[in-house]
């Protein structure tokens, strides 16, 4: 019926009895993208919302006498903090294919998360002495809600690289032995395929977390 | 207990008071939820900021939601993985347990499409029922029926919002996730617990939006199922439970979407290429793309329209310089791929069934593909036809129509596709052909009604009225629920190990079909002639064509009792097994034994041939199973 030309996923293993290593590899690869399209379509109307309500600015409510972009100090630190925290998680990252590496990228991973939660604890602090409320008008309203958004992701994306630090630890002492070609059981996710999944979330919502910081202080 | 759970040689499941209460389960689950929802609704209560005490009930569900789903179990796979634990092995958890792994977190996705089914056919005749009370009110005109206005509104929102529901994950839900590993050669879902996630969202959503028709929780919502703005901001606090319950189906269509494509992508058995997928599983493919990326568009509106509620913000209140239109227009951004969300799934069940009883292969199965690939593309540009009437840029409304015309043009090939596997066939007219011919019938009123609504002129003039009500209960009952009926019968066997009862199924059809056209072919009439959706009022000139319409809708509500009570004398009562391959189809999930093993391939097979070779006497079987595989069923005969 139809001559077949095309692919198929590589890495598999005709007749075996579990998923091979590849493919189980690959699954945190292919979800991530999927979830970074999806969360690109969460905060798709929260910058929507910012243009479409300065463009109408109904009742010249969009920045009422008084409302106006916070201090650009702390927006930026904590906007540093996380390009920082993405970057520095990045070389550790790369080489977690090898075991030796491991136990060192316990201590990078940690300290980008600590460099994330500071992020979060700036963004908290700057939401609460910002000098008005969500409810001073539509870019106070853009404002507020696309920063507890960002605050969210930004926390999200600590515990993922606390996550991926403590297994680099767990692995360290216990490597993880790879199953025979016809084991019935599937081999655990590899912390490589992990870390390259959370690389592509981090370079995403360090993006995004720019990319506000610009909309709402400079826009 | 079950014969797969006797053959796993497990004990069976004994009841102890302290296994109930004291370890993760539905019943504790239950309890945390309901405390800490009430213990966040006090306190979110003397936060509060609004008359309706938004931001306490809010609060409230959401964390009653959090503390059931946490009790459920659904924290302690992230808690391993924050401690650096590589994640529990899937294959031993997903051992059978028996009856009770239909009330917890499953990770079999068999189990989990039964529970999607289970759940959402109740929703389903829990909507038809509030449709049969929409349609007694209409029995009278001038609103002079048994609900006032206030309660028919919500009537109308409940009935609306419950049917997206099961619109939205009738066929994905159960049908997808029980039969897209299987069809592909897969082993399992490529993340279950997200799978398990995703289901429990469901029950709880519609719990709580149907919570509101409680005075406690807000007494209704008045807005249908849209949620406009800046109604939707100003009602009384029944919206509540209707922004969260939306939201987290919104949510849980959008991690179905990423799990099902992850599958899809990833776990493919060897030599299962892309040209040799059953269709169904392209019809997946079209729409998880949809389902994925659309609804966090409608989960970030709603979450905007709870900041409004509770805090005072201001995106859609012109008051505090927000818009009503952003409102509209985020949610047709999200709406009008919902749509397609509802019928490309039928689509692929029509295309899967139709070859099986033409006995010919599926006609053009690469331009049917690129067509409802064509359909999920173009749905993301057509959705300001539904707001032609709401004060957009006029200078917009030829390109939304011209867009929206043009996307007939691929729904058109997918026709053509059936047609020609039509086509001089000598066909076997069993019942899930039937349904599958009536959803070529139904939709194609459905469509073509559509084509002249997204015409703007046409579009001013009808808008909001009864004929909109006609096209879209063509496309979404005669497309998607007919279309469920026809996978009901086609899958029925594999699923229960039993047929469904002819006799009762052909008088499911003929009533089913019939009683459907006689009660929304009027509506066209209906709102030709000035009928306006979401009221009770209408002129009384229009009384005799609504008690029309509410006869045939009752007996339309009658036969769908016909069906159910089909099922359940099948699957229960029913002592004869089905044989394994009773249409002798020639897919992967035929070739399987019935009950499919827990772990669907003890070995995974090599697929060395399309699954629509049907009429040749040379083609060789979709699969080589290799040595202690299942014995594969009988070759199909040609």
């Amino acid at each position: 019926m139809i001559s077949d030309t095309t692919t198929t996923p590589t890495g598999l293993r005709p007749g075996g009895r579990a998923h091979s290593p590849e493919q189980v590899a690959r699954i945190p690869l292919v979800g991530t993208w999927l979830l970074i399209g999806a969360d690109f379509f969460f905060v798709l109307p929260l910058f929507f919302s910012f243009f479409f309500l300065q463009q109408a600015n109904m009742d010249h409510m969009w920045q009422p006498k008084g409302i106006h972009p916070p201090t650009l100090i702390l927006g930026t630190v904590a906007a540093a903090l996380v390009a920082l925290a993405v970057v520095f998680a990045q070389s550790g990252l790369r080489n977690l294919r090898s075991q030796s590496t491991l136990a060192a990228f316990t201590n990078t991973g940690r300290i980008a998360a600590a460099l994330l939660v500071g992020a979060v604890i700036i963004q908290i602090w700057q939401l609460s002495h910002v000098g008005y409320g969500i409810d001073s008008g539509a870019y106070a309203s853009c404002f507020f809600a696309m920063q507890i958004v960002m605050t969210i992701e930004i926390a999200a994306l600590s515990l993922w690289v606390l996550s991926l630090a403590n297994r680099a630890s767990y692995e360290a002492q216990h490597p993880i032995a790879m199953p025979g070609l016809d084991a019935v059981q599937e081999v655990a996710t590899p912390i490589s395929a992990l870390a390259y999944s959370y690389q592509m979330f981090a370079w995403f919502v360090g993006a995004i977390f720019v990319t506000a910081w610009v909309v709402c202080y400079f826009l | 207990m079950s014969q797969t759970a006797i053959a796993s040689g497990r004990a069976p499941v004994r009841f102890s008071p302290r296994r109930l209460f004291l370890t993760q389960n539905l019943v504790t689950a239950c309890i945390v939820g309901i405390i800490s929802g009430l213990v966040a609704y006090w306190i979110g209560a003397q936060l509060e900021t609004t008359d309706f005490g938004d931001a306490g009930i809010l609060l409230g569900y959401l964390v009653g939601a959090a503390g059931f789903l946490i009790t459920l179990g659904f924290a302690n796979d992230l808690i391993m993985r924050l401690r650096g634990r590589p994640s529990a092995s899937i294959v031993k958890e997903a051992e059978v347990k028996g009856w009770t792994e239909f009330f917890g977190i499953s990770l079999d996705h068999k189990v989990v499409g039964i529970q999607f089914g289970v759940a959402v056919v109740l929703m389903f005749f829990l909507a038809g029922f509030q449709a049969m009370m929409i349609r007694t009110e209409l029995l009278y005109p001038n609103g002079g029926g048994p609900w006032p206005a206030g309660q028919y509104t919500t009537l109308v929102g409940l009935h609306g919002l419950l049917m997206m529901f099961v619109a939205t994950l009738v066929i994905i839900g159960a049908f997808g996730n029980y039969f897209i590993p299987i069809m592909i050669g897969a082993k399992r879902m490529a993340f279950p617990r997200l799978e398990s996630f995703a289901f429990w969202l469901v029950p709880l959503g519609a719990l709580i939006m149907y919570s509101t028709i409680f005075a406690g929780f807000g007494g209704g919502f008045p807005t249908g199922w849209f949620l406009y703005a800046p109604l939707s901001v100003e009602a009384r606090a029944g919206m509540d439970g209707a922004i969260v319950g939306f939201a987290f189906i919104g949510i849980a269509a959008a991690i179905a979407g990423i799990n099902l494509l992850t599958t899809i992508f990833v776990m493919r058995a060897p030599g299962m290429s892309w040209s040799r997928m059953p269709i169904f599983a392209w019809s997946m493919v079209a729409v998880e793309f949809l389902s994925a990326l659309a609804p966090p568009v409608l989960a970030c509106t709603l979450m905007l329209v709870g900041f409004d509620r509770a805090v005072h913000s201001s995106f859609f209140e012109a008051a505090g310089g927000g818009s009503g239109l952003l409102y509209q227009e985020m949610f047709w951004f999200f709406g009008h791929p919902e749509v397609y969300i509802f019928i490309l799934p039928a689509f692929g069940v029509v295309l899967e069934i139709l070859p099986v009883f033409a006995r010919k292969p599926l006609f053009g199965y690469r331009l049917a593909v690129a067509g409802m690939l064509g359909v999920s593309l173009m749905s993301w540009f057509v959705w300001n036809h539904h707001i032609f009437t709401s004060g957009i840029a006029p200078g917009l409304r030829p390109f939304f129509m011209t867009a929206t015309e043009l996307i007939s043009i691929p729904t058109g090939v997918i026709f053509l596709n059936m047609l020609g596997t039509l086509w001089k066939a000598n066909l076997r007219v069993k019942l899930p052909l039937l349904f599958a011919l009536a959803v070529m019938f139904n939709f194609l009123i459905g469509g073509l009604t559509g084509v002249f609504l997204s015409d703007v002129p046409l579009n001013v003039t009808l808008h909001d009225s009864f004929f909109v009500i006609g096209h879209f209960h063509y496309t979404i009952v005669g497309g998607e629920i007919f279309a469920l009926y026809a996978a009901s019968y086609f899958w029925f066997p594999k699923l229960t190990g039993k047929m469904l009862n002819a006799r009762l199924g052909k008088l499911h059809f003929w009533t089913a079909f019939i009683f459907f056209n006689t009660t929304f072919l009027p509506m066209f009439a209906a709102g030709y002639l000035g009928q306006v959706r979401r009221s009770p009022n209408y002129a009384f000139a229009l009384h005799g064509i609504n008690v029309w319409i509410t006869v045939n809708g009752f007996l339309f509500g009658l036969s769908n009792l016909i069906w159910l009570v089909n099922m359940i004398y099948s699957w229960v009562f029913q002592k004869e097994r089905a044989p394994v391959n009773p249409w002798e189809a020639r897919s992967l999930e035929w070739q399987l034994p019935t009950p499919i093993p827990a772990d669907n391939f003890p070995r995974i097979p090599t697929i060395v041939s399309g699954p629509y070779e049907y009429g040749d006497g040379a083609s060789r079987p979709i699969a080589e199973w290799p040595e202690g595989g299942p014995v594969p069923a009988p070759l199909p005969a040609v």
